[in-house]
């Protein structure tokens, strides 16, 4: 399998979310009957390709409309739609280019159907990238893998016909091996075939990895643990019941769903970090559960990952007796206890301000209704101690004092 | 093989995509209801009648990812949506080919010619819902609306009602590492805005003292309206598989590095406010917001030396 994958292909989840999106709307109106358009939902991938890397930030719906008759191509791709939003797309993002399509399917298999349109899309662009989308999740692979495939397209070769026609067969038996797609490339004419051969080009999967930037990191946090699943009181349009002023953290690990409700910024930001530090101690967790098999012969020696496990390893500890390292550390520790302090004695000072206006204007009060029971000597209230503390944070004290007791001297 | 038949295998399919009830109702656009319900006008009687946003997932991350791709130069884009009853439903977000600073966020004429433009291949596409508002950034200043924005949000409003206005930090969602947001409306002209508990609300916006002027003045000609985030379940279920690809960048950025700077900007600011208050307390200060704001920063920094600790621990060796 690694020797057939050329190259990878890095997919930014905004993409991943903007097809999501998609498919939602596409299926929630086409359930309910207002669909406008083909059943059919692609879009235009935008992004940079280096050598054989390729990096896709971006995404916008593709139109296709109906062809009268059918015929083998039922749908063709709306030209002067794709050229209008590409222009407009490229107004904002100026660096992004088109290098490929995707398509949501109910598999990552390439269908026919899909060769058929990225026979269209070929023309556009000979090299496009094909993105199979797999909106039923039928990809299990222990639930963790992405539901999607990306696809290479190579420059056309000469191909027995009966090979194109093969390999779509064995799609429809769902059979997860991997096969070899070809499709059919616009036939040259100026270049002699022989009998039973098509110039067609093959499809290769790239290897997927996500990234994302900082901002849509954040973004991205925010939707998978503040956002709520939709529910029907947004749709009657009712106040929401006090879910403004606690996050609800749920679904963050399927196994247990069991919704937290958490109201403090820094709980969230601890849960993240367990949940991330759960996971890191889930794949070691495999990785040694593998190499113990391989010890003790359960599992087949795989160099590729024994490399990678060594090489890992071999790092560990990542820095270690580095004076300058411990050195920064300790000036960001330094940092974080004076940032706290700082915030503490703010704080303190503006609750003993807060005593000093509170009482003052207690005593004050109580002099007024018990003047024979209070000790009318005593200059400026029992709290006159805390001026000097309270002059710290503006001597709102002081301002109370001589408002308090302007009348009654 | 027919093809007709082998197109059905990969058109989407009903039963493909697990769609909850709401799911289909939130992402459904039934022009009928949207103009039966805009017909009534209800903004007319109660200045404050929508009370309630819900931004959709792809809206949320769009708006944030272009409001900080423009740093510290401000950014504008629209909203698309509709509205039911008194919730506003904010489905989708484009940017605008327009950038600006304070003074300068308003569409102009080029811009609006794109954003027909846009809004037409948006249909085309089978996109169906119209604009709702629009949104900007205020990179480091806090969600606010600021003078020249209210008067933007009035003549919106007075004249594609519904319309909402939407302000993003891109800075402070940066450095708290949590969306900092904000949707508001603006009064009519001439409206008298009740002194409720909003002013207290409203002081919960740390405003930095370069703008504070420009936030007393206007603070009440809008309300804030109560923001409210949901995803659908395909997007839940692509979270999750998403966040076992995704954990590692939440373990290894360091907030400590990233925000640095923008860190030490608010102590000085701060420094500054505490300053202002301690010589006359009556001056657009409150000592709560104070309060707020160092706690707001030692949280940020504690958060930071959290995860600087945990990675010691795990990484450090002995």
């Amino acid at each position: 399998m690694a020797s057939r994958t050329s190259g990878t292909v890095v997919v930014h989840p905004l993409v991943l979310l903007n097809i999501s999106e998609h498919t939602t709307r596409t299926a929630a109106q086409s359930k309910a009957g207002s669909l406008t358009n083909a059943p059919l939902v692609c879009g235009a991938l935008l992004g940079r390709q280096l050598e054989n890397q390729a990096e896709v930030f971006l995404s916008f719906e593709l139109k296709f409309n109906a062809r009268d008759g059918g015929g083998p191509a039922p749908y063709e791709l709306d030209d002067s739609h794709f050229l209008t939003r590409m222009d407009q797309m490229k107004q904002i993002f100026p660096e992004d280019e088109f290098i490929g399509w995707y398509v949501v399917g109910s598999s990552i298999q390439v269908t026919p159907g899909i060769a058929v349109l990225h026979q269209q899309i070929m023309r556009a662009l000979p090299t496009a990238l094909l993105l199979v989308f797999d909106a039923a999740f039928k990809t299990c692979d222990g639930g963790a893998a992405l539901p999607l495939a990306v696809y290479d397209t190579l420059p056309p070769t000469r191909v027995e016909r009966v090979k194109l026609q093969q390999n779509f067969g064995a799609v429809s038996n769902e059979s997860t091996a991997a096969v070899d797609y070809y499709v059919e490339s616009a036939s040259d004419d100026a270049i002699p075939l022989e009998i039973d051969t098509v110039w067609a080009s093959h499809l290769v999967p790239l290897r997927i990895s996500i990234d994302s930037g900082e901002a849509e990191r954040v973004a991205i946090e925010h939707v998978a643990h503040v956002s709520r699943p939709t529910t029907m009181e947004i749709m009657l349009g009712e106040e929401s019941v006090g879910g403004a002023s606690s996050m609800v953290v749920a679904g963050q690990e399927s196994e247990q769903n069991v919704p937290v409700v958490l109201t403090s910024r820094m709980a969230t930001f601890l849960s993240s970090q367990r949940n991330a530090v759960d996971m890191l101690h889930r794949d070691i967790t495999v990785l040694k559960a593998y190499v113990g098999e391989v010890i003790s012969g359960e599992a087949p020696f795989d160099p590729e990952i024994m490399q990678l496990v060594q090489r890992m390893l071999c790092n560990r500890p990542v820095v270690q007796n580095d004076e300058m390292f411990d050195l920064a550390m300790m000036q960001e520790e330094t940092n974080f206890h004076m940032t706290a302090y700082l915030a503490n004695i703010t704080t303190t000072a503006s609750v003993v301000r807060n005593l000093a206006l509170r009482s003052n204007a207690a005593l004050s009060a109580a002099r007024n209704k018990h003047q024979p029971y209070v000790n009318t000597n005593r200059e400026g209230g029992m709290y006159d101690g805390s001026s000097g503390m309270s002059s710290m944070f503006g001597g709102g004290g002081r301002h109370a004092r001589q408002r308090g007791f302007g009348h009654f001297r | 093989m027919d093809a007709a038949d082998a197109l059905k295998l990969f058109e989407l399919d009903n039963n493909v995509v697990p769609l909850s009830a709401s799911d289909e109702k939130v992402y459904c656009y039934d022009g009928q209801l949207q103009s039966d319900q805009l017909d009534q006008r209800p903004w007319r009687a109660d200045p404050r009648y929508y009370r309630k946003v819900e931004i959709s997932s792809i809206a949320l991350v769009k708006m944030v990812m272009h409001a900080r791709s423009g740093g510290d130069i401000e950014v504008m884009g629209l909203m698309l949506g509709k509205v039911v009853g008194q919730t506003m439903v904010v489905l989708d977000a484009f940017a605008l080919p327009v950038e600006g600073t304070e003074t300068r966020v308003n569409a102009h004429h080029e811009s609006y010619e794109y954003m027909v433009q846009y809004l037409e291949q948006c249909q085309a596409a089978g996109r169906q819902e119209p604009v709702i508002g629009w949104y900007h950034s205020h990179p480091g200043y806090g969600c606010w609306l600021s003078g020249i924005d209210v008067e933007t949000q009035m003549l919106n409003q007075k004249f594609q009602e519904p319309f909402l206005a939407v302000v993003i930090d891109p800075k402070r969602t940066m450095s708290a590492g949590k969306v900092d947001l904000g949707a508001f409306r603006s009064f009519p002209e001439g409206h008298i805005a009740a002194k409720s508990q909003d002013t207290d609300s409203d002081g919960f916006q740390s405003v930095p003292l370069n703008k504070i002027e420009d936030f007393g003045v206007h603070a009440d000609k809008y309300y804030p309206l109560d923001v409210g985030y949901f995803k659908s379940s395909l997007d839940q279920r692509l979270m999750e598989r998403l966040w076992r690809k995704h954990w590692v960048s939440t373990l290894s950025q360091s907030p400590l590095i990233t925000n640095g700077e923008f860190t030490t900007l608010k102590m000085l600011e701060l420094a500054e406010k505490i300053n202002i208050f301690s010589k006359d307390a009556k001056k657009n200060v409150s000592a709560g917001q104070i309060i707020r704001e160092s706690d707001a920063i030692a949280e940020e920094v504690s958060q930071g030396y959290a995860s600087n600790m945990i990675k010691k621990r795990l990484f450090g060796g002995t």
